[in-house]
């Protein structure tokens, strides 16, 4: 079994009075994939934005409970300290979301805005090395001028997996990363993200079973704000221990 | 079943119709405002007027110290409500959108919208001529008018800033970027439209006004430029209003030549920037 890099322990969530997560207790294994699914509403995006503490932005949020990266309770952290953990954290989102600036900005984004801003051939190295990561780099021969928005949605995406990769983060979250592309470009992506797990721990919530079958190590059922059950894929999707689980993935409900 | 006869064709011609009427009667008179402005005024406007100073106690002469003062105002004003509106309405949405305090400020905001202009006018006399001493000046002036100015820029740039869509911010702040940094670097720079369109707005009305500059700047009669920004100034809204009410014997085509003069100057200045906003529209690339 993997280390594991991300564990939450009794972690709660309330926007406003609705309380969004319940009790949640989950291992993350450090450079695996792990699928979060569920029917929607159950809580599964929110929980993974709590993993950078994006959450925050929003003004009615309270939380109980911790997470813990490497070991520390993020949930204690300052204002400045969470700022530096989004650093290590890195974020995509359902739809892609370019900056409308060029390619090269996009990418040199967290480097610029970090404490300690690296000279201009350090940010064009970072900035060549995560584009050659997500193969961005080819496919636009190089010419990084161009702006962000003009790309395909699908290079878009990749574009915006570039975007987290020069700060260095250990963790790449993924909010339904593929929901807005077609067939044959979440091809694409699914091929990256499989290929990032060498450096990166991945938590991606996905509403499609079979990407989730696809992709990822690790698997998690969210319903209605609880954990129904984590498990390696293969025994998630095989030997499914709780009924909620097997009706999830024969399709009764979700 | 009773069914009840319609003719969806022929109420579809009457509401064209009908609206292209109603549009018509809000556009003619506008069209005629200016065109009655233009063919009376346009004889007596020549380089001599433009660029020279009144004489004969505004009776002969030309209109060349209001125009620049008229400038001075406008751009002044622009300068002193610009940076004080915008920082406003970035901490109103970007910083405390819900909290009590920001609905107390943006509820003064509105009530300052629907002050009258007189009656800045006489704030500005009391506070910024007589209690600060700045005596009628282009700085009391100026102030004055931005402060007239301000409800417009913080509620264009308000929502210029709420139009930016979130997921920009959210991007900018899971990459590690301080709040300032998103507004700085991601917000700011796609909402710049909507702030110029109140620029725009505000321009057209510091240029025209004439209550607010009554008591704190406009010069009845000064035929040379100033010298520093504790001088009084003429300017073309109080320079038509002299010579229509307070000298005798002036000929009304003078009076549509200043009328006509202001008009140009106010849209040759929101020309330019609209023209730079158009430049921006164009290289934005969202």
């Amino acid at each position: 079994m993997a280390k594991t890099l991300i564990k939450s322990e009794k972690f709660n969530l309330w926007y406003g009075d609705f309380q969004a997560l319940i009790d949640i207790d989950l291992d993350i294994p450090e450079n695996q994939v792990t699928a979060v699914v569920g029917p929607s509403g159950c809580g599964k995006s929110t929980f993974v934005r709590c993993i950078n503490r994006l959450n925050d932005q929003i003004n009615t949020v309270s939380t109980k409970g911790s997470i813990f990266i490497d070991g520390t309770d993020i949930y204690q952290y300052t204002a400045d300290e969470v700022v530096g953990l989004r650093r290590s954290v890195g974020m995509v989102f359902q739809r892609p979301n370019p900056f409308p600036l060029s390619v090269f900005e996009n990418v040199a984004f967290g480097l610029k805005t970090n404490p300690m801003v690296p000279d201009h051939q350090t940010i064009k190295k970072e900035v060549n090395k995560a584009l050659q990561a997500v193969g961005l780099l080819e496919d636009l021969d190089g010419n990084l001028a161009r702006p962000g928005t003009s790309l395909s949605l699908e290079q878009q995406q990749r574009l915006c997996i570039a975007r987290c990769l020069p700060t260095r983060p250990k963790i790449l979250l993924m909010d339904e990363p593929c929901s807005a592309l077609d067939p044959s470009d979440t091809d694409k992506v699914e091929e990256l993200i499989r290929e990032l797990r060498k450096d990166y721990t991945v938590v991606i919530v996905t509403h499609n079973l079979q990407q989730a079958g696809r992709i990822s190590d690790q698997s998690v059922l969210f319903h209605l704000g609880k954990i129904i059950e984590a498990a390696p894929t293969a025994d998630f999707f095989q030997n499914p221990k709780e009924k909620r689980t097997r009706d999830f993935i024969t399709g009764r409900y979700g | 079943m009773n069914f009840k006869k319609q003719n969806p064709i022929n109420q579809q011609k009457r509401a064209t119709f009908g609206l292209g009427l109603i549009t018509a009667i809000v556009v003619i008179p506008v069209l005629l405002i200016l065109g009655v402005v233009f063919v009376k005024g346009i004889s007596v406007i020549d380089w001599n007027f433009l660029t020279t100073e009144p004489t004969n106690g505004l009776r002969e002469g030309g209109v060349f110290p209001a125009i620049v003062g008229t400038l001075i105002l406008v751009v002044g004003a622009v300068v002193w409500s610009v940076p004080f509106g915008v920082a406003t309405a970035i901490y109103l949405v970007e910083y405390s959108p819900r909290s009590r305090a920001a609905n107390l400020v943006r509820l003064a905001i509105l009530n300052l919208a629907g002050v009258p202009s007189v009656v800045y006018g006489l704030f500005g006399l009391g506070v910024f001529v007589i209690a600060l001493k700045f005596g009628a000046s282009i700085l009391a002036g100026t102030l004055t008018l931005a402060l007239m100015g301000l409800p417009v820029i913080v509620t264009s740039t308000a929502e210029a800033l709420k139009a930016v869509p979130d997921r920009f911010r959210e991007a900018s702040l899971a990459l590690g970027a301080s709040k300032w940094q998103t507004t700085r670097h991601v917000v700011l720079p796609n909402s710049i439209q909507g702030i110029l369109t109140g620029i725009i707005l505000e321009i057209s009305r510091a240029g025209g006004e004439t209550a607010p500059i009554l008591f704190t700047v406009a010069a009845f009669y000064l035929p040379r430029l100033p010298q520093s920004i504790f001088d009084q100034v003429m300017a073309l809204p109080m320079h038509l209003f002299a010579i229509s009410t307070q000298v005798p014997n002036i000929g009304l085509d003078v009076r549509y030549a200043v009328a006509l003069t202001l008009l140009f100057l106010v849209l040759g200045i929101n020309a330019v920037a609209i023209s730079i906003r158009a430049k921006i529209r164009k290289n934005r690339i969202w």
